[in-house]
């Protein structure tokens, strides 16, 4: 019964929040991505304490949080509108003007000194500069919105006086913020807008009806400033959203937009040269790949990675199943699986008797029933085209499966990794509480390696995870061993320090802190390990690649 | 299913009790939200003497969101489709929550006096229109004769 009137529609990523995933994260602790170096300058030529190069390819790059985004590019911006400008505009007016003119100053000023009653009309503010948005509690008010009575409730109203409850006009905000856009009086004829400020009192307003707690928060926090800033960040190119799980940040490309064009060239050719792959981190220290923002899949490069994802996910390796195990009837063409038997089949549709070795007619075959002679020749020959092909699907399935099941192994052990960090986290939150009854005399800062330890090593479960891609495109050759070696030694390391955590979980386990203290050394190096074994098969993957000692099949 | 708005309640019983002329509008049995239209072509149109039915339905956000119209009728008319999908501001970016399903059958009953060739939503339809007014109107006269005669609907 229902449909859609309209096909335009625009999505959002619903989730506002900018909570922290970890609470014992540091801050500049991911030293295998990136180092803090500041004085970069932005592409609006300021400098950027916040820029961060990243030490697979000097990439430069901003990781963002939405609040900090709104702060730097809406809030300062008005306050420097403020003080350069129009010192007697008020913050909402401002804010108003810039949210209605997509927070271009220069058009702001150009506009209001052209015509500042047209600008004023235009973004939905009173002329005379004279706000009079009220909130009041009145009794018995009968709300044309929603047809309601209540015996007393706030009432908001612009300074057109066209008054709605409380209720109504929260819904109709969360209705309308995902627009992005200037939202205006709920009276259809009125164009006054409501100010960003009491977006956030009317929230704050309705949530304290309901949960009885009113809360503030600050501008940078504002519904309708955070929408905005998602709606610039989708627009524009040189930002990405972290793919990570549950990740709401997004990191900026610094450099030039030319740069980044011929980048894209670089990355429409298959090439090899695996220092191109810009790999950037979030304010989470999640690392993905600005090209494909996908998350860090070196060692293998962009355009492996898509033939890699895309065979995973479409049915190519169904066909080839099919093309392994079963032969089509010689008669009618139906496909029959072998599942067992001697080779004299009978066809289940039109009855046609054939030997499943040459698919020749059985009748030919008096007196061998259980050898095919036609085979043996074939074997001589070297085979015929059909069984050719079908011996080489079988290969390319099984080399396939082989690199498949150990990638999906990895992916899932990443999953299992991060529910043993929640559960370090708790225990490192017992060890704290422990230690303020002082039963032992250890500080916050003796395991802070836990947490730098188990980002190592989802780290080196997500290069590993790649390798396997990486190597079932690989052309075989003798460097493809050392390749291998590397990958084992990574593997090694990754599947021993992720033994101890899961000792250190272990619901046998009694003394979880004490298991950790122990293992303190033995953790420490392991992942340190980790990281610089990481980083060996990366650059030695990345220079084999470029003299051409590694290569790609063709597929 | 969950309790109807006061809202909802309150503009059923009125465009029950008090229609507007030329539009009836009654809610469903088996879902409130859903209503079946009637809305008579204006008598200056090329679609006078027709009796266009629409359904319509109210999506759980509303008011704060648009009801959702479309014709059931076969219709002849740039802005709407072979669908029945309508195009009009009011369904969309100009909605809003103090709009009710009065007026906004109102403005539908004007769109079909008042073609806008320059804002389409069939393409080929508004391609005529302008290209040859009398004959597309014409062609709307025909249309509301064949398939939106009130006798057909009994």
């Amino acid at each position: 019964m229902y449909y859609e009137s309209d096909a335009v529609s625009f999505e959002y990523d619903e989730d506002d929040d900018a909570s922290d995933s970890f609470s014992f994260e540091t801050e500049d602790d991911d030293a295998a991505l990136s180092q803090a170096k500041p004085l970069y300058y932005t592409s609006n030529g300021t400098t950027d304490d916040n820029a961060r190069t990243s030490t697979f390819n000097n990439v430069w790059y901003r990781p963002w949080t939405l609040q900090e985004f709104v702060q730097v590019h809406f809030l300062d911006k008005m306050e420097k509108l403020k003080q350069d400008h129009l010192p007697n505009c008020s913050v909402d007016e401002l804010l108003i003007m810039l949210q209605y003119k997509k927070w271009q100053s220069e058009e702001v000023i150009n506009d209001y000194f052209d015509s500042r009653e047209r600008l004023y009309k235009n973004s939905g503010l009173p002329l005379d500069g004279k706000s009079k948005n009220t909130f009041t509690v009145i009794q018995d008010f009968s709300c044309y919105v929603c047809c309601e009575t209540y015996p007393s409730t706030t009432v908001y109203s612009l300074t057109c006086g066209h008054q709605f409850c409380i209720s109504c006009y929260y819904h109709y905000v969360t209705h309308e913020i995902s627009n992005s856009k200037l939202i205006t009086c709920i009276d259809p004829e009125c164009t006054l807008s409501i100010p960003h400020k009491d977006i956030d009192e009317i929230f704050a307003t309705y949530e304290a009806k309901v949960s009885a707690v009113k809360v503030r928060k600050p501008l940078s926090l504002n519904p309708l400033l955070i929408s905005s800033a998602k709606l610039f960040i989708d627009s524009h190119n040189t930002y990405k959203w972290c793919p990570a799980t549950d990740c709401n940040h997004f990191t900026e490309l610094l450099g030039t937009p030319k740069e980044a064009e011929e980048g894209e060239h670089l990355k429409e050719s298959k090439s090899t040269d695996i220092s191109q792959v810009s790999i950037i981190g979030c304010p989470d220290h999640h690392e993905f790949c600005f090209d494909c923002n996908y998350e860090n899949h070196l060692p293998c490069p962009c355009w492996v990675v898509k033939l890699w994802i895309k065979k995973c996910e479409d049915d190519s390796e169904t066909a080839n199943w099919i093309d392994a195990n079963t032969n089509a009837c010689p008669k009618c063409q139906a496909s029959i699986e072998k599942n067992g038997g001697c080779n004299h089949m009978t066809c289940r549709k039109c009855r046609f008797e054939f030997c499943w070795i040459c698919l020749g007619d059985w009748i030919h075959h008096n007196n061998s029933y259980y050898s095919c002679n036609k085979f043996k020749e074939d074997k001589e020959n070297g085979g015929n085209e059909t069984s050719k092909r079908k011996y080489k699907s079988k290969l390319s399935l099984q080399k396939y499966l082989h690199f498949y099941k150990r990638f999906a192994i990895h992916e899932s052990s990443m999953k299992g990794d991060l529910k043993t960090l929640s559960q370090v986290n708790e225990v490192t939150r017992l060890y704290m509480e422990a230690r303020k009854e002082h039963e032992h005399n250890l500080s916050w800062n003796d395991i802070q390696f836990l947490p730098d330890a188990i980002k190592s090593l989802a780290n080196g479960r997500k290069t590993l995870k790649w390798t396997y891609c990486f190597a079932y495109y690989l052309a075989d050759s003798n460097f493809s061993e050392i390749f291998e070696s590397n990958q084992d030694y990574l593997n090694k390391t990754v599947e021993d320090l992720s033994e101890i955590f899961e000792s250190i979980v272990s619901k046998k386990n009694t003394n979880k802190v004490g298991t950790i203290l122990k293992n303190k050394n033995k953790i420490i190096n392991l992942s340190d390990l980790i990281s610089s074994r990481r980083k060996t098969l990366i650059s030695s993957a990345e220079v084999n690649l470029k003299e051409g000692l590694l290569s790609f099949s063709s597929e | 299913m969950a309790a109807l708005p006061k809202r909802i309640i309150k503009e059923t019983e009125r465009l029950v009790s008090d229609p507007v002329p030329g539009i009836t509008a009654i809610p469903k049995e088996d879902n409130l939200r859903h209503f079946e239209v009637f809305i008579d072509g204006p008598s200056s149109s090329p679609y006078a003497g027709g009796h266009f039915s629409l359904e319509l339905f109210l999506p759980d956000d509303y008011p704060m969101c648009a009801p959702k119209v479309r014709f059931l009728t076969k219709i002849y008319h740039p802005n709407i489709d072979k669908l029945g999908r309508i195009c009009l501001d009011v369904l969309k970016d100009n909605w809003s929550p103090a709009l009710q399903i009065r007026t906004i059958l109102l403005s539908i009953q004007a769109l079909l006096g008042a073609p806008n060739p320059d804002d389409p939503l069939a393409n080929d339809v508004a391609e005529d229109w302008k290209k040859d007014e009398k004959k597309a109107i014409e062609t709307a006269q025909s249309w509301t004769k064949q398939y939106a005669s009130a006798k057909l609907q009994e």
